[in-house]
Parts: C-alpha cells; sequence; structure tokens
C-alpha cells in the first residue's frame, strides 16, 4: 500500500469502518510511514475538534423576533389598530377572542359580503356590542333577584371570554 | 441532541398547545442556528433571519407531522431544504464565491498559533466544503446526529451519507494540514 491509499482510507479506519483485511493493510503502512501517521493525528485530532467547536448563539432580539413572528403566526399577538372595516382576523382581535368563537357568533354577528370575503363594519360592531350590553345587563340584574350576593361589576361575555 | 419525548411536544401542538412548541424551539434553537450559521458560512445575519423563518415554516407544518418520524429529523429536514433554497437563490443573484486555499490562509495569518489553530482551520474549513459534503459533516460531525438520521434529513441512502462524510473529513484534512503546515505547525501533531 502507497501513501496516497492509505490516506484514501484514513477516515474509514479511524472509525473502524473498513474491512479486515484493509485495515490491517493501512496499519502496516502507518507503522512504516511518519507522514501518514502525522496525517492519522491530524485526522484524529480533527474529530475531537469538530466536536467541540463553538456552540454561536441567536442575538436576544434574533430570539425576541422569531418568538414573536411565531406568536403572530398563532394569533397570540393581536392587533390594536382597526379601520373602519374588518375581516374576520381583525374582528378576532378586536373582540379579542379566538377565530372559533368569531366562528359560533358569525350568525349574530353584523356583517356584509364583498368579493366573497365576509367582512365587519366597526360601527355596527360597536352598536351590536352594545346591545349585549343590554342583554348581559338584563340577564345579570335577573340573577341578581335570585342570588343577591354576585357579580355586581362583571364584564361582558362572549364566548365564555371576558 | 437528547430526543426525549419530543414528538409528544409536537403532538401537542398540533393539538394547539404553544407552551409545548415554546418548549421545542428552547430545545432546537441552538442546534438549527449552528447549521444555520456554518452552512452560511458565518454569515450571522443571514443565520438569524433563517432561524426566525424557518421556525415560523415549522409551526406553519405542525399539521403535516406524522409521530412515526423522529421529530429531530423531520425538523432538520426543513431546515436543511429551507437553508438549500436561500443559498440557490443567493448564488443565482451573485454568483458563486470561489476561495482558494491561498485565500484562506491569508485571512487567517493572524489568528494561527497557540492551542485550538486547529479548531480554527478546522471551523474556516468547514466553511468552504461543498454543500452536500458540508451538511453531512455539520449533522454528523457537529451536531452529532447517527448516519441513519442524517439519512433520514437529507433523504439519501445510508451508505451515500457515510462516503458523503468520509471524502469530507478527507478534504478538511487535507486542507487543515496544508495550512498547518504551511505555517510551519507540526510540533502539536508529532
Amino acid at each position: 500500500m502507497n501513501c496516497n491509499e492509505c490516506l484514501k482510507m484514513l477516515s474509514e479506519y479511524c472509525d473502524h469502518e473498513l474491512d479486515k483485511t484493509a485495515a490491517r493493510e493501512v496499519k502496516a503502512h502507518l507503522k512504516k510511514c511518519p507522514a501518514c501517521r502525522q496525517q492519522q493525528r491530524l485526522m484524529e485530532s480533527m474529530i475531537v475538534d469538530a466536536m467541540s467547536l463553538t456552540r454561536h448563539a441567536p442575538s436576544m432580539e434574533c430570539l425576541l423576533n422569531t418568538t414573536g413572528a411565531i406568536h403572530k403566526r398563532a394569533g397570540m399577538v393581536r392587533r390594536t389598530e382597526f379601520g373602519p372595516v374588518l375581516d374576520f382576523d381583525e374582528l378576532a382581535d378586536y373582540l379579542r377572542v379566538d377565530r372559533e368563537i368569531i366562528g359560533q357568533y358569525i350568525d349574530e354577528i353584523p356583517s356584509f359580503e364583498l368579493g366573497g370575503k365576509l367582512l365587519f363594519r366597526k360601527k355596527s360592531l360597536e352598536a351590536w356590542i352594545e346591545s349585549k350590553e343590554t342583554g348581559f345587563r338584563l340577564q345579570r340584574t335577573e340573577k341578581q333577584l335570585h342570588e343577591p350576593s354576585g357579580f355586581a361589576n362583571e364584564p361582558l361575555v362572549i364566548g365564555g371570554v371576558s | 441532541m437528547t430526543n426525549g419525548s419530543h414528538e409528544e411536544l409536537m403532538l401537542q401542538v398540533q393539538r394547539g398547545n404553544m407552551a409545548a412548541f415554546e418548549l421545542l424551539f428552547e430545545q432546537y434553537r441552538l442546534p438549527v442556528f449552528n447549521f444555520l450559521y456554518r452552512m452560511v458560512n458565518g454569515e450571522r445575519g443571514s443565520a438569524e433571519d433563517l432561524l426566525q423563518e424557518v421556525f415560523v415554516k415549522i409551526y406553519d407544518a405542525r399539521k403535516y407531522y406524522e409521530p412515526t418520524a423522529k421529530f429531530s429529523t423531520w425538523l432538520f429536514t426543513i431546515v436543511r431544504n429551507h437553508c438549500l433554497n436561500f443559498l440557490m437563490s443567493r448564488r443565482y443573484r451573485q454568483g458563486r464565491q470561489t476561495i482558494s486555499l491561498e485565500a484562506m490562509t491569508e485571512e487567517h495569518q493572524g489568528k494561527v498559533g497557540g492551542t485550538g489553530e486547529i479548531g480554527e482551520l478546522l471551523e474556516q474549513a468547514i466553511g468552504r466544503l461543498p454543500d452536500e459534503y458540508k451538511e453531512v459533516f455539520i449533522l454528523h460531525a457537529v451536531e452529532g446526529m447517527s448516519h441513519q438520521d442524517v439519512a433520514e434529513v437529507l433523504k439519501m441512502n445510508p451508505a451515500t451519507v457515510r462516503t458523503n462524510y468520509h471524502r469530507a473529513r478527507t478534504i478538511l484534512r487535507e486542507k487543515v494540514g496544508a495550512c498547518l503546515t504551511r505555517k510551519g505547525i507540526k510540533n502539536e501533531l508529532q
């Protein structure tokens, strides 16, 4: 075996992946060749060095941006500024409830359709919320008549979320 | 990289548990970032942009995860594909940069010396590997994935992964060895 043949198989030799005959030939060559032995030591040192290469860390800004982007995707970051007309997602953010809840109340919520898209006018929503507040107030008063102590100052509830 | 119950956490993510996704992000952000960082040759800005994009992509793809797949290999498949798309589109825009071994030696003229120079040169040499060798080397030798898992991530035959890995290591040995010889650093290895 010459040096070129030995060096070609050195990586497999270091990982004990050569068959017995090839491994024996490499071993015999390494025994008599100091230059290839040096390459073997370099290879072994590189294996250790690769495992202990610096672990780089993303910046805090990157981590915050990433978690922010994922939360936004998951609908956990709600918009706070809205135009006069809202779409479905904006409505969920506006009312601060999950999209599923909007789905449950969709027949009740004032809306109109344009180009196949369901839209909600903020002004109509405010009127609808007012009617919900009145209904809730009446319901609460009725309950208070039966149970005098209780939730006198509890807020409006839509879909179980206050 | 430990796997534990990452598959179970991902199933919880599918059921809408955001805290489970945050745990997975916590566990994998460093291995994923280090893979990306080395694939883009240490360009921190690109690696950070890719990290953000890739985790949003993983979140979006949650419903496609099937528990029969090991979570780490599923995740790294997405990471690797996204990274390769980025590299390909960038090369298309800019043309591939080639840096010679000589340039590599010059670049690190002042840094070589004392302990750790092999690690330093190794890091640089990894950056110059062809992508198909680089990704195998990083996933197996740096991130500690088995050849079998690397094969699943890369959708390759395990034998091809093994071959690419040994080729990568042979190239690295040649490059690092040549740089050390050029700098006259031999004592450490004798």
